[in-house]
């Protein structure tokens, strides 16, 4: 498709975008780069994770983002004692007819809220990730497939880690973006006092449905990816393996393993999901580099020695990002 | 019973007996009768035998007790009046008071085409050993006087050696930087480049490639932003390569000289970016525009040497 027809047709399509932001605003103060990668993540059909200190709107934004679509919404609060069955779905024992039924979870739904992933003991999570990855699940000897769209949105709380179960890796890895969620600022915090203690309710109106989200993922796909942003993508992703190549020998002993090729595929698809937010028809660098942190942040694991100099990946992607070439 | 072991005694005796061994005589000594406690006691065993008598070393080793062997001197031989003399020496100690007696040692000796083997044992040797009398009104002084070493000429050429290698490398290494200083400072200082006039260059080469009009429209724009972000990162020693165009012209806002340029930069840049990422095909008045413009950015923003060498922020025209 011609770019300058792909820009027009961007323009008419995104517009819900606006909407969206704008019920979610009704309800969540700031924390605007947060709602931009939740849309990303609708947009670009990925998972994501939040990670931050409680009260800063995690839950709320999931909970309004989810309210504003026509769409089926479940919050699974995930405890120590939860168990694989309590997700999925289990099979129950009809003493009528003599015979089993199916009785689904939770999971069932367009977007799932799972809240404090980290407090749920490893079967639970794999369950969830399963179905994440594969988006079916599958009770007794029977398989369902999920509804799309199918997003899970997890929460994370960096502090109180006893009695948690920290995600593994490879189970991290299946979340497309990872949103370190950080303070408001100073003036938002005082929209957010007045706002809760006036108990204004301006309620949510549901604004878009699951088919202008599939509608405007066709769209993302077909949005241009340039040889030389790939490139861009691929050079970025290959330092996190090897930064001796990008003249980055100091990071060397700070990455114990790289970034993932699933690694760039998100961050071509987050790009491109940016790029639609923007509403343009093509990918700069700057969709890449808004994008890159959120993408790597949990895909590019760091050494001992670095955590010893109080190095985390955050810095190692920001250095690469100030190393590597843009096109 | 009785007449058996007169017999062996008999049978001992004789073959003990210097009269019929070859070998005449064998004597101990030690020179001296008395000694102090840790001295050397210098213990001698003359074994003289007839020729074609083999004469085993003798082994007294077990016979010292009290004492210590502190070493083994090597034998010597003598032939005097057709015997043949042979002297065993050792050094000995013994670092307790006491009347030592070394018993006789057995020098056991063989004659050509005798099987047996003869015994001659040595004379036992008595002396005394006792301590070191302490006049406690005389002052400290060494119990023996310390041993000179000798004086080791080898040691001493193995040094004036290694002061003559050192001397050597040392000369070496002086003239190699002599040697290089000369050098440098022959060579004429390089002449500095400045930013704008790497860029001009750049920017005339790249006129002269004539890239937009073989219909290379994509190169000629990566090529002439890359020439504008080199001479950014010259210029205002900012990492304008690894920028894309909105943080560059962020950057840009923070370096008041860059003002005249900022617009004209952010057009500049997103016109190549629609190029380079949005398959954007420009007019070629367009492409000839871009040329000007990055004329313009580097003249604008020009840095001139001043009389002294150094630069001043006066724009080239």
């Amino acid at each position: 498709m011609d770019i300058a027809a792909l820009n027009e047709k961007i323009k008419e399509e995104s517009a819900f975008v606006d909407l969206l932001v704008n019920e979610i605003g009704k309800v969540i103060v700031g924390q605007r780069a947060m709602i931009e990668r939740l849309l990303i993540g609708l947009l670009s059909n990925g998972h994501v994770l939040l990670e931050g200190v409680p009260g800063l709107a995690k839950t709320l934004a999931i909970k309004t983002l989810s309210s504003s679509m026509k769409a089926k919404f479940q919050r699974i609060q995930f405890t120590p004692d939860l168990l694989p069955a309590d997700l999925v779905g289990t099979q129950i024992y009809n003493q009528r007819e003599g015979n089993f039924l199916i009785r689904k979870g939770p999971i069932f739904s367009n977007f799932i809220l799972a809240d404090e992933i980290n407090r749920a003991p490893a079967k639970v999570q794999s369950a969830l990730l399963e179905a994440m990855q594969e988006r079916q699940v599958t009770i007794g000897d029977q398989t369902f497939k999920l509804e799309d769209p199918f997003l899970v949105l997890a929460t994370e709380n960096p502090i109180e880690q006893e009695g948690t179960y920290p995600l593994p890796e490879a189970q991290v890895d299946r979340f497309m973006l990872k949103v370190i969620i950080s303070y408001p600022s100073r003036d938002e915090e005082l929209k957010i006092m007045r706002q809760n203690v006036n108990a204004v309710d301006d309620g949510v109106q549901q604004v878009v449905s699951p088919e202008d989200i599939i509608k405007a993922r066709n769209l993302v796909h077909e949005i241009y990816i340039d040889e030389k942003i790939e490139k861009y993508i691929l050079d970025i992703v290959f330092a996190t393996r090897s930064p001796k190549d990008y003249g980055l020998d100091k990071l060397s002993d700070f990455i114990s393993y790289g970034a993932s090729p699933r690694a760039s595929i998100n961050l071509a698809l987050g790009a491109k999901a940016m790029a639609f937010i923007k509403r343009r028809g093509y990918v700069i660098p700057e969709d890449v580099r808004g994008i890159c942190l959120d993408v790597l942040r949990h895909r590019v694991a760091v050494t001992y020695e670095a955590e010893a100099e109080e190095i985390n990946s955050e810095n190692v992607i920001k250095e690469i990002l100030n190393k590597v070439e843009v096109p | 019973m009785v007449r058996r072991a007169a017999f062996l005694g008999l049978l001992i005796s004789l073959l003990a007996s210097p009269a019929l061994s070859q070998v005449t005589s064998s004597t101990a000594s030690t020179g001296k009768t008395s000694y102090l406690v840790g001295d050397y006691i210098n213990y001698k065993i003359q074994i003289r035998y007839k020729p074609g008598t083999t004469v085993f070393p003798p082994m007294i080793q077990d016979s010292l007790k009290d004492l210590t062997l502190l070493k083994v001197e090597k034998p010597s031989k003598t032939i005097a009046n057709g015997d043949t003399a042979l002297t065993y020496a050792y050094v000995l100690s013994c670092y307790d008071s006491a009347g030592v007696t070394i018993p006789g040692i057995p020098i056991f000796c063989k004659t050509a085409g005798d099987t047996a083997l003869q015994v001659v044992p040595t004379n036992p040797v008595r002396f005394t050993v006792s301590t070191v009398k302490v006049n406690l009104k005389e002052g400290i002084k060494d119990v023996n006087a310390p041993i000179k070493i000798p004086f080791d000429w080898k040691w001493l050429l193995v040094w004036i050696g290694a002061a003559l290698l050192i001397a050597v490398i040392t000369y070496y290494l002086y003239r190699r930087y002599k040697k290089k200083k000369a050098a440098a400072s022959s060579v004429k200082p390089a002449v500095k480049v400045l930013p704008h006039e790497e860029a001009l260059s750049s920017l005339h080469q790249l006129e002269q490639q004539q890239l937009w009009q073989r219909g290379l429209v994509k190169e000629y724009h990566s090529a002439i932003t890359e020439i504008i972000r080199r001479y950014f990162e010259k210029r205002f020693n900012m990492p304008a390569m690894e920028l894309p165009t909105s943080e560059a012209v962020e950057l840009l806002k923070l370096r008041p000289e860059s003002a005249p340029i900022l617009d004209l930069t952010y057009g500049f840049l997103s016109n190549a970016d629609m190029v380079k990422f949005a398959k954007f095909t420009p007019m070629n008045s367009v492409n000839e525009e871009m040329m000007k413009q990055a004329y313009e950015i580097v003249n604008k923003t020009a840095v001139s040497n001043g009389k002294d060498g150094k630069e001043t922020g006066d724009a080239v025209q």
